[in-house]
């Protein structure tokens, strides 16, 4: 082969590879930007699946919590129903429901211990002349002021509630006798009698007790009884009391103002 | 939660006697710092609004004990309320803006553990926690 003929051999030769160079650093730059491409890809897929789950999680949360604030306000509504069939929204003493069910369980122990107890059944004096002279809204003062000298006017163990209208039932859990049950009620009266702001509070009030288990042994018989009692005391111009066994007595703990009425 | 449960969490987010700030407005600015690193690790994990929804929570429970504290506005409380945290704690006294702001921390530990399980909510808040005292002792060199 002539020395000529070499030459243009490896000249195209060298051009070639030239191409090939050339070529191949196309391809590597065309790689790498296909790398990026999928690195990016990846970082996007990445942020995006990382961005659905957090927010997966943020609803979560706040649907766990927005339950928890349903199930809070739920009680506190079941709470406050429980309450107000419980307690009078007036006076906030036991309603006659809850009244019963203390003195169905003061009877129960009273014949698991065989001690006394006592029940009164209280009516307001004159407490339509108040409503109609002052109004209703002196009417409700007066029974929150009834209810909170009787409630002073007994032991913890005791109860005071407000039966309806302007009647209150008193439950005395244990006592000793009747002569102990008289003191109470004469203490009561002397109370809503007391003077309030350094004048007479004008207040007074009819008193009908039954003792159990001596005058009956269930709580709607010892309220009828102490019921009847209670008109008895009223009939007679009111600020007494009357036992089921006929004792009658005043705020002194002596007569009533009025003449007693015949024997029944 | 139980007891047990919740000694499990705390511990781990509980700040040290030794952390105690002498005055208010330092303990105001720790505690800022330290529901700063709470909001920032559990933020990327359920978010700004469920971070906020478990604060605003806690908060209100912890007003309870502490009726000072800022009152929340509705549910969910979108994210945590700094500055109204900030300007309570730096009202009252040291050891009482220090005893709101455990109970505050505590009931939110509790919270977090009840929806995301103790382990996960303690590794949380550990984090949330060494992060905070290092910033804390970071402050200090600097300060």
């Amino acid at each position: 082969m002539s020395l000529l003929h070499e030459d243009s051999v490896f000249t195209a030769a060298r051009h070639a590879l030239g191409l090939l160079h050339h070529e191949a650093d196309g391809l590597r730059k065309e790689l790498a930007a296909l790398r990026r491409d999928i690195v990016d890809a990846q970082r996007e897929f990445d942020s995006t699946h990382a961005a659905r789950l957090m927010e997966a999680n943020e609803h979560l949360v706040l649907a766990a919590l927005r339950a928890r604030e349903i199930s809070d306000s739920a009680l506190a509504e079941l709470d406050a129903l429980s309450r107000a069939s419980q307690f009078d929204e007036l006076t906030e003493t036991p309603t006659r429901t809850l009244m019963l069910d203390r003195i169905d369980n003061a009877l129960a122990q009273a014949r698991r211990r065989g001690n006394r107890g006592a029940v009164m059944f209280l009516d307001v004096d004159g407490f339509k002349a108040i409503n109609d002279a002052h109004g209703h809204a002196a009417g409700d003062d007066a029974l929150r002021r009834v209810a909170a000298r009787l409630t002073a006017s007994v032991r913890e163990s005791d109860a005071v509630g407000r039966f309806g209208g302007d009647e209150f039932l008193v439950l005395l859990a244990e006592v000793a006798g009747e002569p102990e049950v008289a003191m109470v009620a004469g203490k009561m009266l002397a109370a809503l009698a007391g003077v309030e702001g350094g004048a007479p509070t004008g207040l007074s009030a009819s008193i009908g007790i039954a003792l159990f288990p001596d005058d009956a042994d269930d709580a709607p018989a010892l309220i009828a009884l102490a019921d009847a009692c209670m008109y008895r005391s009223k009939r007679r111009g009111g600020a007494s009391f009357t036992f089921h066994s006929g004792r009658v007595a005043g705020a002194s703990g002596g007569a009533p103002r009025e003449p007693p009425l015949p024997a029944r | 939660m139980n007891d047990s449960t919740l000694a499990a969490v705390l511990p781990g987010h509980s700040r040290p006697a030794g952390l105690v700030a002498a005055d208010s407005h330092q303990s105001a600015r720790r505690a800022m710092l330290a529901w700063r690193r709470t909001e920032e690790i559990l933020a990327p994990i359920i978010g700004v609004g469920g971070v906020g929804a478990i604060y605003g929570r806690s908060l209100a429970c912890a007003r309870r004990a502490f009726p000072w504290l800022p009152a929340v506005h509705g549910f969910p409380c979108s994210r945590i309320e700094l500055a109204s945290l900030h300007e309570a704690l730096a009202r009252q006294p040291a050891s009482e803006a220090s005893a709101a702001d455990a109970m505050l921390q505590q009931t939110f530990g509790e919270l977090l553990a009840s929806l995301v399980g103790s382990r996960l909510a303690n590794r949380l808040l550990e984090l949330s926690f060494e992060a905070s005292v290092g910033n804390q002792r970071q402050e200090g060199k600097l300060g």
